[in-house]
């Protein structure tokens, strides 16, 4: 029975990772476009002697690296004020470094180019700021600002760890603050800030979203955009963007080698032998200072974007006046046959394919914590592999793979794609709630006459039961949110909402997306605060 | 009453049980006492059915649930069994009633009949006021004794008890050390505990079993396991003892004289099996040795010299050498010798035990 389900869920997840990435490799070989190959060839890859080519792949690296560093320049003093300093205001410091992980970096890029563009951006008209996003410094901000939450939950789960009594033996061995955090905290948090970093990383270099709205105007390309330019742009190029998908995920793939080997080699036991006394370091006077860069995020990454797309999206045309208010962007949005269509669909789509990916996550969670079954460490590396597979790269092996498949065209392909993109995201998710139920309670209920199903009904489920649900909504936000892969897999017939939104954008109806971008964030925030306040779930098993 | 025979067990490369055998009689508290890694918590796993054994069988009263060659493997929940787990495994889910009328209603029972068994056994603990409580509600003692009740609950052939007191503060551990005892006088429950705490083991069990590597070492009760250890092993880890190497240098009808290299003699009053010329080590537990001023003079009664006196109370616990080896003896604190002191240790030879292994 064990080995039954091991032997069938390592199969189907075999198929889902491997089987559009095999058909990429197929394809860089190949003439011809998706389901219409031609005959074997090398001369896809007369593009590698290209040196503008090259150029593409080091802008990448290049906006890549910029994207992390501004991540963890943020992420991480906001971790460390939050976690070990006595910095009040924590818990609203804590939302306002979540929330944009909750939302999205799209629709933050969205609402920076009313904020930062060169002609009549607010910052510029209303500050006087010389800032232009259409740049690759652009790019980079940008994207930094909406990556640092990942930094701040990497640096403050491993900071957390750090027993106090590590810092205050520095403080009582005469080091200065300076001196302990970096030469004992920084250290020790080091694996995990690495490791951190490396993600980061990874998820930058597949962003499309930002680089397409802030690059394309600036003719900024970078590989995700070009991926897409040759793909959907005519003329196609299949062979070109297949050579460019593979390289991307030849960069992020290493990335993540390099990632597993930094945390296999520098695991510190963390965790000191007694308990935690969460003393926390005293600010003094510069706690106004502290709070003011706190604040600063916030209002960069949260609050102006938020307020400019509300005030976009009630004007007509974008203008730094405040005045001409009128709702004919949302009614026009409303208007629009398919937009309730495409609300649903995406609604739908989200619904089925986090509970599908629940149900299938839970199930790899469990069999690799918890059975003996042979091969359920590979079942685990080949699970949360996807992880170093972009999402437009994943996209496009996708049209490799299935354009002959009758599930071609209808919103399954969406699903199976993002079940394999986001599966590690289940998996890490219910993994960690899984470790946490100690086995014994399990075993106990074994020896008190309860059979296996009744275990699972009456012990594992309902223990796992606020896993379940935090790792959903997770689930449930990363796919409704979700453009990188869909804009390349969208039809007529399954376009999604943020599709929508990004064609209004291509079509440069601003205002109309503005609103579009309210509703979708409206639309999440409302699915955390039903299951926060309504059904009382803890999230924070999903983002820890 | 249980019946273990030849139990094997092993994990890829490791061998975790060597066909141990063991039995427990009808009424019997049966201990598995050794160092962590010697297979005893294997063994219990192994007895409740919570691990499939490599080879082996297993029988409770004429019931056999577990024979591996026969391909008889009865699943945990079929074999009747109540156990006590060492992080007491109280579902968090559940209130304390809740958690007590489990394996009733796994049974199938139902109403008053599961209200009056669980209400009983939650009195047989003391835990009647707190049964509407969840665990979190509850302490670590309390907490233990909901999981001693619910193991007790559903009247079981067998309970087993997995390290069940090593998570609770020492004064509380005597303490339940003995309400367990009492209760397995009062109700006649057969078991097989496990622990690594020796003292504990003196304390509890009827029987002890002592295991070294996924061996059994030595059965006996505790008595005889203190007094008559079958090897150094043993000597050692129950309790504190002297172990002296030497030769049999000579044999008689009183026993037989062991030099060791650096010539210190002892006598033993116990001498089977042994000849002069074989290698054997003598046991002496520090209590069996006494302390005196001046010259030794007779057999078994060597000069020394003090090292370190701790003053413990009831007793001063010496650390001398004696003839090039160190020693501990334990002395009332009457006897009082200061550290460099030159001193004569003498031991009845009734009381030194002569070791084989």
């Amino acid at each position: 029975m064990e080995l039954a389900v091991t032997g069938g869920v390592t199969l189907l997840v075999l198929w889902l990772v491997f089987y559009p990435v095999a058909w990429l490799g197929w394809a860089a070989f190949h003439r011809g476009a998706p389901g219409d190959t031609g005959s074997w060839t090398l001369e896809n890859f007369a593009l590698l002697a290209d040196t503008s080519y090259w150029r593409l792949v080091g802008r990448s690296l290049l906006a890549g690296t910029g994207i992390t560093l501004v991540a963890t320049l943020i992420g991480v003093p906001l971790a460390w004020l939050t976690v070990k300093t006595d910095m009040p205001c924590k818990r609203l410091v804590e939302l306002s470094a979540i929330l944009p992980f909750f939302t999205s970096t799209f629709i933050g890029g969205l609402a920076w180019i009313f904020l930062g563009n060169p002609t009549n951006g607010l910052l510029k008209l209303w500050f006087g700021l010389p800032v232009n996003v259409y740049s690759m410094s652009g790019i980079i901000w940008v994207t930094g600002i909406y990556m640092a939450p990942y930094m701040f939950l990497f640096t403050a789960a491993a900071l957390r760890n750090v027993d106090t009594t590590y810092e205050e033996a520095s403080f009582m061995c005469g080091g200065s603050l300076w001196r302990t955090l970096t030469r004992v905290t920084l250290p020790l948090i080091l694996p995990a800030l690495l490791s951190g970093m490396s993600l980061v990383l990874v998820i930058s270099m597949g962003i499309f979203g930002v680089a397409a709205i802030l690059g394309f105007p600036a003719k900024i390309i970078l590989l995700a955009t070009e991926i897409y330019a040759k793909t959907v742009l005519t003329p196609p190029n299949f062979g070109a963007a297949t050579v460019c998908g593979l390289t991307l995920m030849a960069i992020t793939a290493g990335l993540i080698v390099l990632q597993r080997r930094i945390l296999r080699r520098g695991s510190y036991a963390l965790v000191g032998g007694r308990g935690f006394r969460a003393k926390l370091y005293p600010l003094g006077r510069w706690t106004p200072l502290a709070l003011a860069a706190c604040g600063l995020y916030a209002l960069l990454a949260v609050i102006l974007p938020g307020l400019v797309l509300i005030k976009t999206s009630l004007q007509p045309y974008p203008t730094p006046k405040f005045g001409l208010w009128t709702l004919d962007n949302w009614t026009a949005f409303f208007e629009k046959a398919d937009l309730l269509q495409t609300l649903l669909r995406s609604l739908y789509l989200s619904t089925f394919g986090a509970t599908f990916c629940v149900v299938l996550t839970a199930v790899i969670a469990y069999i690799i914590h918890r059975s003996n079954a042979p091969g359920r460490r590979f079942l685990e590396q080949v699970s949360v592999m996807p992880i170093g597979i972009p999402g437009i790269v994943m996209g496009l092996a996708m049209i490799w793979a299935y354009i002959t498949w009758p599930v071609w065209g209808s919103i399954w392909v969406l699903i199976i794609a993002y079940l394999t993109l986001f599966m590690p995201y289940g998996v890490r998710a219910l993994g960690a709630t899984i470790v946490q139920i100690h086995p014994e309670l399990e075993e106990s209920s074994r020896v008190h006459r309860a059979s296996w199903l009744r275990t699972f009904v009456r012990v594992v489920l309902p223990l796992l039961r606020p896993g379940i649900y935090s790792t959903w909504i997770l689930l449930f936000i990363i796919f409704i949110r979700e453009i990188s892969a869909a804009v390349l897999l969208t039809s007529i017939n399954t376009r999604l909402f943020p599709v929508l939104i990004f064609e209004q954008w291509t079509e440069g109806y601003l205002n109309v997306m503005s609103a579009g971008a309210l509703l979708l964030s409206l639309i999440m925030l409302a699915v955390i605060a039903l299951f926060k306040w309504g059904f009382r779930v803890d999230l924070s098993p999903a983002y820890r | 009453m249980i019946t273990v025979e030849n139990l094997s067990k092993t994990f890829g490369e490791v061998s975790a049980l060597n066909a141990v055998s063991l039995d427990a009689r009808q009424g019997e508290m049966l201990v598995l006492v050794g160092p962590s890694g010697c297979g005893k918590t294997t063994c219990l796993r192994c007895i409740a059915g919570l691990e499939r054994p490599t080879s082996g069988r297993i029988r409770i009263g004429e019931r056999m649930i577990t024979a591996i060659e026969d391909g008889v493997f009865v699943p945990p929940e079929k074999r009747e069994i109540g156990m006590v787990f060492q992080s007491y495994a109280v579902w968090p889910h559940m209130t304390v009633f809740e958690n007590g009328a489990y394996p009733l209603r796994a049974m199938g029972l139902r109403g008053d009949e599961v209200h009056k068994r669980v209400l009983e056994a939650l009195k047989l603990v003391q835990l009647e006021p707190l049964a509407e409580r969840y665990s979190s509600q509850i302490s670590g003692g309390q907490q233990q004794r909901v999981a001693l009740a619910r193991s007790l609950v559903g009247a079981p052939k067998l309970l087993l008890f997995d390290e069940p007191l090593s998570n609770l503060d020492a004064n509380l551990r005597l303490q339940m050390r003995i309400e367990i005892k009492e209760l397995q006088r009062r109700l006649g429950f057969t078991a097989v505990y496990v622990t690594h705490d020796q003292a504990e083991a003196m304390a509890i069990a009827d029987r002890i079993a002592i295991m070294e590597k996924g061996s059994l070492r030595q059965v006996g009760s505790p008595r005889d396991i203190y007094e008559h250890p079958a090897n150094t092993f043993v000597a050692g880890f129950m309790g504190t003892t002297n172990l002296l190497q030497g030769k049999v240098a000579a044999k008689d009808g009183a026993g037989a004289l062991v030099r060791t290299a650096s010539g210190v003699e002892v006598r033993v009053a116990l001498a089977d099996g042994v000849g002069p010329g074989d290698a054997v080590w003598v046991s002496i537990r520090p209590e069996a040795m006494q302390i005196r001023a001046g010259q030794p003079a007779g057999a078994n009664a060597w000069p020394a010299t003090i090292r370190i006196a701790t003053y413990v109370g009831e007793s001063i616990i010496y650390r001398a050498e004696l003839g090039g080896l160190n020693v501990e003896l334990h002395a009332p604190p009457s006897e009082n010798y200061p550290a460099g002191a030159g001193v004569t240790l003498a031991a009845d030879p009734r009381r030194c035990i002569l070791l084989r292994e």
